[in-house]
């Protein structure tokens, strides 16, 4: 017999993970001012480059577009490899706190099914919704895979609420190679 | 003495106030930003030159939306098996790239690559209509 208040209980759990994940990376990130420098400097590279891309497209000199754009490319890389720098410490701390939040579900709702999934899922989707349970029926649904969605889900939101990360119109991949790049 | 750290605490009492004033602005305008967005993305009839940031934004909050209500509707019916996730789909994906392309004449490729308006927040919102689908699914239909 399925209990509705497991299910409540885990995204509860799952919403206490993402505020608590928001302020310690507030406290170890956010409220710095060289973050919101770096976030400032990001903002505005990337707006450069939307720009210079959309002129490049008009404009007949092809040559000193293809610099600038570079320029600003390499330079928006660099800002964001610091960015991934700055992030480091908290990546950490949250992985610390998810762990804990894991823990504290899987004493009381090891082995318990939590849900009912509508379809049956694939093996690799098994591992962690069947994560724990007894038996072979697929469609039972552990605490973990409710968790991991709830735990996507409200991280997405409070990031788009808070607004702390910064808005990049143009900013390539850290692993991208430059525009001009050719194999050899 | 008493005065210096007297003194420390008022300005510790301002700074705290001030920070939370500017989390309460932030996140004030960023609300009234989203209003914004809806209101030009459906209501408003003029061309508007969308970026690439505004537009995923308002396409992942079209997607909550969207997944929210597909979640509770098939978790009700109920509807399962995987042709509810093509119909989830078909409307998450399908609806919102043709009304970009037709109502405001927006071409995927001018904002990245041609899958721009399939992939704006098809993750997290994926996840939340799974995650309501089985809840509901759980609690109403299931033995």
């Amino acid at each position: 017999m399925l209990d509705y208040l497991d299910s409540l209980w885990v995204i509860f759990v799952a919403m206490i993970g993402t505020i608590l994940t928001e302020v310690i990376n507030y406290i170890l990130i956010y409220r710095h001012d060289s973050y919101k420098a770096l976030k400032e400097k990001i903002e505005t590279r990337s707006e450069k480059l939307l720009k210079e891309k959309n002129v490049r497209i008009h404009a007949g000199n092809e040559k000193s577009q293809n610099k600038t754009i570079n320029i600003l490319t390499e330079d928006l890389k660099d800002l964001n490899m610091q960015l991934t720098q700055k992030k480091m410490v908290s990546t950490v701390a949250t992985g610390v706190a998810a762990f804990f939040l894991f823990g504290t579900l899987r004493k009381s709702l090891n082995g318990v099914v939590v849900g009912k999934i509508p379809f049956e899922p694939f093996s690799l989707v098994t591992k962690i919704s069947h994560r724990g349970l007894p038996g072979t029926d697929y469609t039972e649904c552990s605490f973990a895979f409710i968790l991991a969605l709830a735990m996507m889900v409200l991280r997405e939101i409070t990031r788009r609420l808070t607004g702390f990360e910064p808005k990049k119109n143009e900013a390539p991949s850290i692993l991208a190679p430059p525009d001009n790049w050719q194999p050899k | 003495m008493q005065k210096k750290i007297e003194k420390q605490q008022r300005k510790k009492q301002a700074k705290n106030q001030e920070i939370k004033q500017e989390s309460i602005l932030q996140f004030k305008e960023k609300w009234e930003n989203i209003q914004k967005l809806f209101r030009n993305f459906y209501k408003n009839e003029d061309t508007i030159e969308w970026q690439k940031e505004d537009l995923q934004e308002i396409l992942l909050w079209t997607r909550f939306i969207i997944s929210f209500v597909l979640g509770i509707l098939f978790g009700l019916i109920p509807l399962t098996g995987f042709i509810a996730i093509a119909l989830y789909l078909l409307v998450s994906v399908g609806f919102l790239e043709i009304y970009c392309r037709k109502k405001h004449h927006l071409d995927p490729e001018d904002f990245g690559s041609a899958f721009t308006f399939a992939s704006a927040g098809l993750m997290p919102s994926s996840a939340l209509f799974l995650l309501i689908w089985i809840i509901v699914y759980s609690n109403f239909n299931s033995i």
